[in-house]
């Protein structure tokens, strides 16, 4: 694990190291930090997520995020050994505007090869070795008027190999860089207390790829609801998009999407609370003449907060995802609870009908503060043919 | 008020209306509920396609361009957030 990281790149982790620096010197920082060993079968994997967030007098807030999970061997959950990825974000808020500035560095490592033109050029695979991505977002408040704009920039550097049809071997080609850009503005225009419309377009360039395939021009023409029948207990949300989307990558009949939602969240009592979220596709057939079913998506909660503790950590909660034709049809549920002075419990399932599962089941111990170590294990079934993993891991949270 | 109440009313005929009387697309695509993601990242480590990334806010967000509709995104979220 050492000997990867320090092949790959001393300057960068020197960087992650001095941005650190920097904002623990400037301020007291929150901090907030995970680590994750899990041992599945004869393989480990380490995971590690870190959150410095410092909030300053300006009204600007400055946000660390660190990322590590690493493996000693591929699974079909990881496509490559080592992921990393660091973010530094700035979010400031002035009288009225609100913008976000940020910056990721991923890196990939011992990946497996992926295809790059998966359509027409299957004999092209690559390698993911590191990207960055920048980013900004603004929303300006003008009276009933709300204007949205961002930008964001991938460039992901890649290792191609082209197979060789004489040798029957993959050869290695000169390292190149892909780059993504996606740039979009939306105009939301407040019609009164519950009602907006919205216009929009985002255009994405893939410049580099032959014929301009993955570019992507979108419009699209919206309203929105938000009702309050119960103040702070009922609120239900209601929308309608049309998206026009022109692309060569696009099928004729994803040209025009009609997207619907209703959601409804409501606070039952000050234990229990629930949601219903349910959104509709619906696209048209080449000619425009025929409105044609893309998928359905029904999602629902409820949360039950256990009267167990003061800071309501304790709960149980359940839920379903029906979309039949993403064949993402799940149940879930979860629940934790003190079972004596710091001693705590937890199980979770998910059940993804006719796909997979995965149980979970935690006990740990917590700190004053919020702080916790805990000891897990995990049964799960990622896909039909995929041999079952069941793991056992330990990891620790500090917040400081 | 009368008006408010209404149109929730009328949006859920009209998504029964359209999720019951039309005919499926042939082809599908992926989307995820930003409400639901929790930025973790599991389908940016499994996407065989490079075709997810995390935007501004930290979410998931698939390019349709590239999507070739694997479905592997869907098997690995914790949060059952894409569909």
């Amino acid at each position: 694990m050492w000997q990867l990281c320090i092949g790959m790149s001393t300057k960068r982790y020197t960087l992650i190291l001095l941005l650190l620096t920097v904002g623990w010197l400037c301020a007291r920082p929150s901090i907030w930090y995970n680590s994750q060993v899990v041992s599945v079968a004869d393989e480990i994997e380490w995971r590690n997520r870190l959150r410095v967030e410092q909030r300053f007098s300006s009204g600007g807030t400055l946000t660390v995020d660190d990322d590590l999970v690493w493996g000693d061997a591929i699974s079909p959950e990881r496509l490559q050994k080592l992921y990393h990825s660091m973010r530094l974000s700035w979010w400031q808020r002035f009288s009225h505007i609100e913008a976000r500035l940020g910056y990721r560095n991923t890196l990939y490592s011992g990946g497996e090869k992926i295809a790059l033109y998966p359509v027409w050029q299957p004999l092209s695979v690559y390698e993911r070795d590191l990207q960055h991505t920048g980013y900004l977002k603004a929303d300006i408040d003008f009276e009933s008027w709300r204007l949205s704009g961002y930008h964001l920039s991938k460039v992901l550097s890649i290792t191609p190999y082209e197979f060789d049809l004489q040798d029957f071997t993959l050869v290695r080609q000169a390292p190149e860089l892909q780059q993504d850009h996606f740039s979009g503005l939306r105009a939301t225009y407040q019609l009164n207390e519950d009602i907006a419309i919205s216009a929009g377009a985002n255009h994405k360039s893939n410049p580099g790829v032959a014929g301009g395939l993955f570019d992507l021009t979108t419009f699209s023409l919206g309203a929105k609801q938000n009702w309050k029948p119960i103040p702070l207990s009922l609120d239900i949300e209601t929308s309608l998009e049309w998206e026009y989307r022109d692309g060569k990558a696009i099928t004729a009949e994803r040209r025009n999407v009609l997207v619907a939602s209703i959601r409804l969240r409501h606070q039952l009592s000050p234990e229990v609370s629930g949601y219903v979220h349910y959104v509709n596709r619906t696209c048209t057939d080449p000619s425009g003449s025929e409105l044609l079913l893309l998928s359905n998506y029904l999602r629902g909660g409820v949360k039950y907060t256990l009267p167990v503790e003061p800071e309501g950590g304790s709960y149980v909660s359940g839920g379903f995802v029906y979309s039949p034709e993403n064949y993402s049809n799940a149940v879930f549920a979860e629940g934790q609870s003190k079972v004596v002075s710091r001693i705590w419990a937890g199980v979770s399932t998910m059940y993804r009908i006719k796909e997979n599962y995965k149980y979970t089941g935690k006990l740990g111990w917590r700190f004053p503060g919020a702080s916790e170590c805990h000891i897990l294990y995990s049964y799960s079934e990622l896909m039909q043919g995929v041999p079952k993993r069941s793991y056992f891991g330990a990891g620790w949270t500090w917040y400081y | 008020m009368r008006f408010r109440c209404l149109l929730p009313i009328l949006m859920i005929l009209i998504l029964m209306l359209v999720a019951f009387a039309c005919r499926s697309s042939s082809g599908g695509e992926y989307n995820v509920d930003r409400s639901a993601c929790n930025g973790c990242g599991e389908c940016v480590r499994v996407c065989p396609h490079d075709a997810i990334y995390m935007d501004a806010d930290n979410k998931a967000m698939i390019d349709q361009s590239k999507c070739q509709q694997c479905g592997n995104c869907v098997l690995v979220c914790p949060q059952s957030a894409i569909h």
